[in-house]
């Protein structure tokens, strides 16, 4: 690289070499070319630039002139040479010309006595008058498949000249837009051509833009699907993630939470890592490998859980949370989902897991024009099972202890005469409001020349908070974006950056309840006869046995702020060249408050020093520099692409918090330091990586492509030796309609595309400082502090590896009506950094290494979009995507030592299996005779094998043998769009097929003790000896625990949890454009949209997609906006 | 022309600087990251006396917290496994360590997984301080991580015979190593209690190096008896009796202390003693307080004690003995409903249940007493019977009581097997130790253990190790007995 550099660094020098003549003498006879230029050179100071194939169909020439202009050097020297030249600052630069070789080779252009008359000088614009630099220009000669070709220069301007006489048909061609076609011949004037290219509307040419360039789908070898923010905007969505849901093939998004300000889980294409470790929970796998995001080239932190506070005795309502929920969905332009190793390994060492480019809304040329948008709308609660009304909770509740012989205790307040059981609360009604109101609004002014344009922005947003709370979730923002461009657009700056601040006041807990709980239950669960939470002076009622909701005098606050900016430079020295330096900054901060005041605690038992408060501040800062250099050459049909560049992140994550107990008022709470007992801790976390890169893609005829791609990483999370790392991919495109033969096919099949890539991209998904054994501080001793050795030194750990192969294809059919895009893909995931087991002797029972074990992923993919109807009122377009995507474990030396959590053994992992299952006990369903579980053992034998109780319980080693996958089979989506006259309506089917823990199988304790349960599960419950039943018999003792607990983990627990969901719908009305101009405006519509609406499931009442009796399903959201454009 | 400059030149410099970008030099520089803020890196924790004097101390506080010494450590597991304690609780836990039927995945195998995770920190320690020439207290250091290496591996080879010798911090090589033979792991032993003796000092010191009187970091005289402990075990009279002679001629800094006063925190007695620091759970208490004491008139059932002293233990004592009245707790329960009136006789040693600011009673790891009865048993061995004598009477009439009127050797030796017994009562095992030296072992368990409801097995005087540590380290083999 280093070398590199000083080349080019020679090369600036000569530019700037002054004292040159203006005029050139010459005698030279029957000499090479080469020795020409060298003369030339020495005289002007003007370099040539040149390949040596090129002259090597050269004659040599003579050459005789005095006092001569440059020009008339050139002219004379190129009047016999098949050269066409052209002059940038001081580089002259030689390119294949139209002069047919005399005498040596034969007629290119099969034109003879040629006069070469012809000169062919243009400028490509695109619709708004924006030059464009980089396209393709393409002259064909008539009758003949030879080419010239050339690259439109910063100022979109080309130019042949020198062209035999003859007909020519030229083409310009620019990703994005459509084909540009002419053809002109003999004429004795030069010829002008200026075109205004058109955005091109078929899929093909649509834009996708990959790691450092940008490409169409047409000749892309790799994996890029594109989410424009047209899209984006039909979604009333808080966080974009959700509007990708069921959109984008091999990628499968899971809201953990409908609470605004949840977390996420993306998954692109199978898993393919164990580092997220053995889960032993039933529920689902633990997701691994999250995606690297990349919003305007800058690394943003959503691919993990942010640092928020976690409070002692809350339920973690957010999840911790996700990055993106601070970056305001108007905002973003469009996404791109970069999958497979041709488009991910560029990113060498995090590209493992797929990429998520995101690109904020950029300045554009035009006349100033404002556009608002105003969106107002309502959120209410998703989808949860009906619980049981106060009779039937009281019956079931008898029955129970009926069962159990025995009659209520002194603390079973529900039945024993305690409470008032005529009087019954709808505990749902209580803690969830009808609906949230929902107000966003945000304006774009944008505008400017060609050569200097501004965009600038507003967004605000407010959401409430669909539980019984004050709170509400409020976001503001600015974002700009600005643009200059010397006038010969050799050089072009961009600057953009947003900043968005919100405050969330809204309660830090979750009341969707908590089942299964001995001691009673809280939130919507509870017995619907337990007291009122309020006594009438409106303070809490904490009479025995209730747990009222103390959570919603919580105190918080949380302050958060995301500023982006991104700055980018190019220069342009000579057409074809460019170099070009993106820099860019994230930050965010929070200030996160949780005060426990006096009135969240029972006054009975309050003491001062119970109240708390903590404050949490974070700060995640990111900075990037991606300096880089293109050079685009066309050579006849060849075009050669080649990018190569630095890439720096600096990634800090700072945070501390202060937490104080014991408060002589609550008026100190808001100062934790005030606290009589006071906690802090700080954390700074540092990250580096480095990275050096380079693609070559090439092209034959548009016909054949090769895409090569190399990266060498280094990362500070490794050790010293073992910090860098060699990525990389080779891909093929063979655009099989292109070949002569094909025509024929041509109405039918227009454009077939085969592609292949295999590549190796790497995962690092391990905390800094693995690599180092590690002290931390303990319990002390004899008055002084103690270190505690906590983790091994493994200078030995590395990357990840993925290895990546996969095939495709795409079809075009019937003239564009069906457009088909198929991947089969599988990885192997080799290194995998997991903890293996040590023998405790060593001090440690596992330390972080890179295991030999093997993941193959695998899967399929499709994408289809049609166009079913297009007509001059109507039309109607179709995509459909669906996703097949499986693993396997391979190998993992030592898997059946592993120990999973609770130092219980391995369930997760089986050779030959998927890694995303689990290990169950069969279950035998409930017995008739008796009402209770019953299971088979690894005999085969039946029975209810109560732990502790029975004489002959399960192992949970060796009963523990059906294997169940927990990963979707298979998910997609149908999205179907339609326009009438000024009409349009898009709406967006998903649907997934996977297996879930029954609401049922959610429960800790089987039906019976003190919390409700949906009503569906009470009636179909065990009530006498005979009856064939799936729901137990109504029990409170301790067996409705111990049994539970192996009906969790069985087989039993596992329902299909299918389904269908109507995840988006929006209808939009565009004013007629006559209206429009005499009210002076740009644009108006209406529209109305919605999200999850419909769900359609066997599953149970429980949402399929959270899979939680917990946690809030997602938010059903209906809004209604205007667009207003001046 | 001018103009044409004008715009170039900046261009031309941006051209520069991006391109000392692309020739960024030293990538790895940029790669360096400033170490960790919350945790020391293993490597810098032995750069200052400060640092290294806190990685040594964990262990102390380590083997208190997890229960090595102390609360359910050796000392109470032993007394269940041996003839000391009675149980009383149902837990499956304790009836299988109480009936002898343990196994490779029961609790006995913790003290093995906990001790090696010491010795990792101990060894981590030595390897560090080695070569950290510029530490002001670098042999106090040094010296107490060769004593406490020492220290555990004598627990190890008592528990388990022969162990694997893990002598570096190197997990790779270490998890592949073989049970060493006993004999190989004494001899180990000596070496760092000698290495202990050259470096130590006959002062304390505390966690700064400061010099103090407290007893809980080990000094030269803390090596020197645990020696003599060890040459004992190894029937190495001259030298047992020699190590035992240099600290018992200390007179200026130890004595026998009045029985009430032998396990207080300034006690003249001990040697060394771990600390009770403020633990999460019990601030400054002394866990055995908690594990056995039975406030008056509950069953051990109602407060969740899960022993009491076994019968045989109590009746060891002679009356009079002044032991019994202050290290023995009595807890009469009255008769109610069908059950009768019970006595449970309890370990009453450490007495501090409050709550303290700051420590009352030292668990005592090494004291005079022992070091008589270790003088006493080697003089006797080598038929020294005056001078044995002296020693055992020493002991005796510190607890009030005559002289013993052992004459032969045998009865001598008979005579101070019981001593040890009476005096050293659920002091981190030594009485199933005496038990397995002296030969006892078999003859007494093959009696009790029919009464406590099990049986017993000669390869039942080893416990076995853990099944994963035999999963995870091919040349590991199980304790003979146990596959």
């Amino acid at each position: 690289m280093r070398l590199t550099a000083i080349l080019i660094i020679a090369a600036c020098l000569q530019i700037n070499t002054r004292g040159f003549a203006q005029t050139v003498t010459l005698s030279l006879r029957n000499t090479s070319l080469e020795r020409v230029f060298k003369e030339v050179k020495k005289q002007t100071g003007y370099s040539f630039i040149y390949t040596r194939e090129l002259l090597a169909g050269a004659g040599k020439v003579s050459i005789e002139l005095k006092g001569a202009s440059l020009q008339q050097v050139l002219d004379d020297l190129f009047k016999e040479q098949p050269f066409n030249y052209s002059i940038q600052d001081k580089f002259i630069i030689i390119k294949p010309g139209s002069m047919p070789l005399p005498r040596k080779s034969t007629d290119a252009m099969g034109a003879a006595g040629n006069t070469h008359k012809i000169r062919v000088l243009g400028r490509v614009m695109d619709a708004g008058g924006e030059p464009l630099t980089g396209a393709t220009v393409v002259v064909r000669g008539q009758g003949h498949d030879a080419f010239l070709a050339e690259v439109t220069n910063g100022n979109g301007q080309f130019g042949f000249t020198h062209l035999p006489n003859g007909s020519y048909q030229l083409e310009i061609s620019f990703i994005g837009y459509e084909r540009y076609t002419c053809a002109f011949s003999d004429t004795d004037k030069p010829l002008n051509i200026l075109v205004d290219m058109k955005k091109s509307t078929s899929t093909l040419d649509a834009i996708q833009t990959t790691a450092y360039s940008k490409t169409s789908l047409r000749f892309n070898t790799g994996d890029v699907t594109t989410i424009s923010s047209e899209e984006i905007a039909r979604n009333p969505v808080p966080n974009v993630l959700e509007a990708l849901q069921g959109r984008v093939p091999g990628m499968f998004v899971t809201q953990t939470t409908g609470k605004i300000n949840g977390g996420f889980q993306v998954q692109i294409r199978s898993l393919n890592t164990l580092s997220a470790g053995t889960s032993t929970l039933p529920t689902q796998p633990v997701p691994g490998g999250q995606p690297l995001y990349i919003v305007d080239g800058v690394e943003y932190p959503a691919n993990g859980p942010l640092p928020m506070a976690n409070v002692p005795g809350l339920r973690e309502a957010f999840s911790l949370g996700n990055a993106l929920n601070y970056l305001d969905p108007s905002l973003i332009e469009s996404i791109n989902i970069l999958k497979g190793a041709d488009a991910t390994s560029i990113y060498g060492s995090r590209g493992a897991f797929g990429v998520i480019l995101l690109a904020t809304k950029k300045a554009k040329p035009g006349q100033p024009s404002l556009t608002i948008n105003a969106v107002q709308g309502i959120a209410t609660m998703g989808v949860t099972p009906r619980l049981l009304n106060l009779p039937q909770y009281l019956a079931l509740r008898r029955n129970a202890f009926a069962n159990d012989s025995v009659q209520p205790g002194p603390t079973d307040y529900d039945v024993n005469g305690a409470w008032d059981t005529t009087k019954g609360t709808d505990w749902k009604k209580f803690f969830f409001a009808n609906d949230a109101s929902i107000t966003r609004a945000n304006a774009t002014y944008t505008g400017g020349t060609a050569n200097s344009n501004y965009l600038l922005g507003v967004v605000y947003s407010s959401i409430g908070d669909i539980q019984r709370s004050k709170g509400s979730v409020r976001q503001g923002g600015v974002n700009f974006s600005l643009n200059t461009a010397t006038n010969d657009r050799k050089l072009t700056m961009a600057l953009s950056g947003s900043y968005i601040t919100e405050l969330d006041n809204t309660v830090p807990f979750d009341f969707s309840g908590d089942p299964g709980l001995f001691a009673g239950s809280q939130g919507s669960t509870q017995a619907p006869d337990a007291p009122y939470p309020y006594l009438p002076n409106g303070q809490l009622n904490w009479a025995p046995g209730t747990t009222p909701p103390k959570e919603l005098n919580l105190l918080y606050r949380n302050n958060t702020d995301n500023f982006i900016a991104n700055t980018n430079l190019t220069v342009t020295p000579v057409a074809g060249l460019s170099f070009s330096a993106v820099g860019g900054f994230n930050l965010i901060t929070a200030k996160e408050f949780v005060g426990k005041p006096s009135s969240f605690f029972n006054p009975a038992t309050f003491t001062p020093s119970d109240a708390y408060s903590k404050v949490n501040l974070y700060r995640i800062r990111t900075l990037s520099a991606d300096p880089r250099a293109e050079y685009i050459h066309t050579w006849g049909k060849a075009r050669l692409d080649v990018i190569a560049g630095l890439s720096l992140r600096d990634l800090v994550t700072q945070r501390s918090v202060i937490a104080g107990s014991g408060f002589a008022s609550d008026q100190l709470l808001m100062n934790p330091a005030a606290g009589s007992s006071v906690s802090a801790s700080y954390s700074n976390t540092p990250q580096r990586y480095i990275g050096g890169f380079a693609t070559i893609n090439f092209r034959w005829a548009d016909k054949y492509i090769l895409n090569l791609n190399g990266r060498r990483d280094g990362s500070s999370v490794f050790g010293n030796d073992r910090q860098f790392g060699n990525f990389g991919s080779v891909a093929g495109a063979w655009i099989v309609s292109e070949e002569p033969w094909f025509k024929g096919l041509r109405g039918a099949v227009d454009f077939l595309k085969l592609k292949a890539s295999y590549g190796l991209v790497g995962s690092s998904a391990i905390p800094p400082y693995s690599y180092l054994s590690s002290y931390v501080t303990g319990y002390g001793y004899s008055g002084a502090p103690t270190l505690v050795p906590q983790s091994l030194a493994n200078p030995y750990l590395h990357w990840e590896t993925n290895r990546n192969f996969e095939v495709g294809l795409n079809v075009d059919l019937f003239r564009g009506r069906v457009n088909v895009e198929a991947i089969y893909y599988s990885d192997r995931a080799g290194d995998q950094l997991v903890n293996l087991p040590l023998a405790t002797i060593t001090g440690f029972s596992r330390f972080l290494a890179n295991s030999p074990a093997v993941i193959r992923s695998y899967g399929a993919e499709f994408y289809v979009s049609t166009r079913n109807i297009r007509d001059k009122d109507f039309s109607w377009t179709t995509r459909i995507n669906l996703t097949i995507p499986r693993t396997k474990l391979l190998a993992y030396p030592g898997v059946d030592n592993l120990v999973g959590n609770f130092g219980l053994g391995n369930y997760t992992y089986v050779i030959g299996k998927p890694i995303t299952g689990i290990k169950l006990f069969r279950y035998a369903g409930v017995d008739p005779a008796t009402g209770n579980y019953n299971f088979y053992n690894a005999a085969g034998q039946k029975g209810e094998f109560t732990p502790i109780l029975s004489p002959v319980t399960l192992n949970q080693q060796v009963d523990r043998n059906v294997f169940v996958d927990r990963a979707p089979k298979w998910y997609g989506g149908i999205l179907n769009s339609l326009s009438y006259k000024n009409f349009s309506m898009d709406f967006l089917v998903t649907v997934t097929k996977r297996v879930g823990p029954s609401y049922l199988a959610s429960l800790v304790v089987s039906p019976g003790p003190a919390f409700n349960i949906p009503v569906d599960l009470a009636n179909k419950r065990w009530m006498k000896p005979g009856d064939v039943t799936t729901v137990p018999k109504a029990t409170q003792g301790i067996k409705a625990f111990l049994n539970q607990n192996l009906f969790q983990y069985s087989t039993g627990a596992f329902s299909d949890a299918t389904y269908a969901r109507l995840q988006n719908l929006s209808v939009t009305y565009r004013l007629p454009a006559r209206l429009i101009r005499n009210a002076h405006l740009s644009t108006l519509s209406v529209y109305v949209a919605g999200q999850n609406l419909l769900t359609v499931s066997k599953y149970g009442g429980l949402d399929p997609e959270t899979m939680s009796t917990s946690a809030m399903p997602p938010l059903r959201i209906f809004t209604g906006g205007l667009t207003i454009g001046f | 022309m001018t103009r044409y400059f004008q715009y170039r030149i900046p261009a031309g410099r941006l051209l520069g600087l991006w391109l000392l970008l692309m020739a960024l030099p030293g990538c790895k520089k940029y790669l360096e990251v400033p170490p960790p803020i919350n945790t020391i890196s293993g490597a810098d924790a032995f750069q200052n006396d400060n640092t290294a004097a806190q990685a040594v101390s964990y262990v102390y506080s380590g083997l208190l917290n997890l229960n090595v010494f102390d609360g359910s450590g050796v000392g109470f597991y032993m007394g269940m496994y041996g003839d000391e304690l009675k149980n009383q609780s149902i837990l499956p836990v304790y009836l299988s360590l109480y009936g002898d039927v343990v196994g490779s995945s029961d609790n006995v195998t913790t003290f093995w997984t906990t001790i090696y995770r010491h010795l990792y920190a101990v060894n981590a320690a030595i390897e560090g301080l080695t070569p950290a020439t510029e530490l002001n207290y670098r042999s106090q250091w040094l010296g107490e991580a060769y004593f406490l290496r020492g220290l555990l591996y004598s627990y190890l080879t008592n528990l388990y015979g022969d162990v694997p010798m893990v002598l570096g911090s190197d997990y790779l090589t270490n998890n592949g190593l073989a049970r060493g033979p006993q004999a190989d792991v004494y001899q180990q032993i000596l070496s760092d209690l000698k290495q202990a003796q050259t470096l130590l000092d006959n002062q304390y010191h505390d966690g700064t190096g400061a010099v103090t009187t407290g007893r809980g970091r080990p000094n030269k005289a803390a090596a020197t008896a645990l020696l003599a402990r060890v040459y004992l075990y190894l029937k190495d009279w001259k030298n047992a009796e020699a190590q035992a002679e240099s600290c018992i001629a200390d007179a200026v800094n130890y004595q026998l202390a009045p029985v009430s006063k032998v396990f207080l925190v300034n006690s003249t007695e001990v040697i060394w003693g771990l600390v009770p620091y403020q633990a999460p759970s019990f601030p400054y208490l002394v866990k055995d307080a908690r594990t056995y004491y039975l406030p008056a008139g509950v069953t051990p059932a109602l407060v969740g004690i899960p022993a009491t002293l076994a019968d045989s233990l109590v009746a060891a004592f002679e009356p009079g003995d002044a032991r019994y009245a202050a290290w023995v707790g009595k807890d009469t329960v009255p008769a109610s409903g069908s059950a009768p009136a019970t006595v449970y006789y309890y370990a009453y040693k450490y007495q501090a249940t409050g709550t303290y600011t700051e420590a009352q009673e030292i668990v005592a790891m090494l004291r005079l007493a022992e070091l008589y009865l270790i003088r006493a048993e080697a003089r006797a061995q080598q038929n020294k019977l005056s001078g044995a004598l002296a020693d055992l009477n020493a002991v005796r009439n510190r607890a009030g009581l005559p002289a013993s009127a052992a004459l032969s050797q045998a009865d001598v030796l008979a005579a101070i097997l019981h001593e040890r017994r009476v005096e050293l009562f659920l002091e981190e095992g030594h009485r199933f130790f005496d038990l397995r030296r002296t030969g006892n072992l078999d003859a007494v368990m093959n009696v009790l253990a029919p009464l406590k409801g099990g049986t017993w097995a000669s390869f039942k005087a080893w416990w076995p190790i853990p099944l994963t540590d035999i999963q995870n380290d091919p040349h590991l083999v199980q304790t003979p007995g146990y596959q």
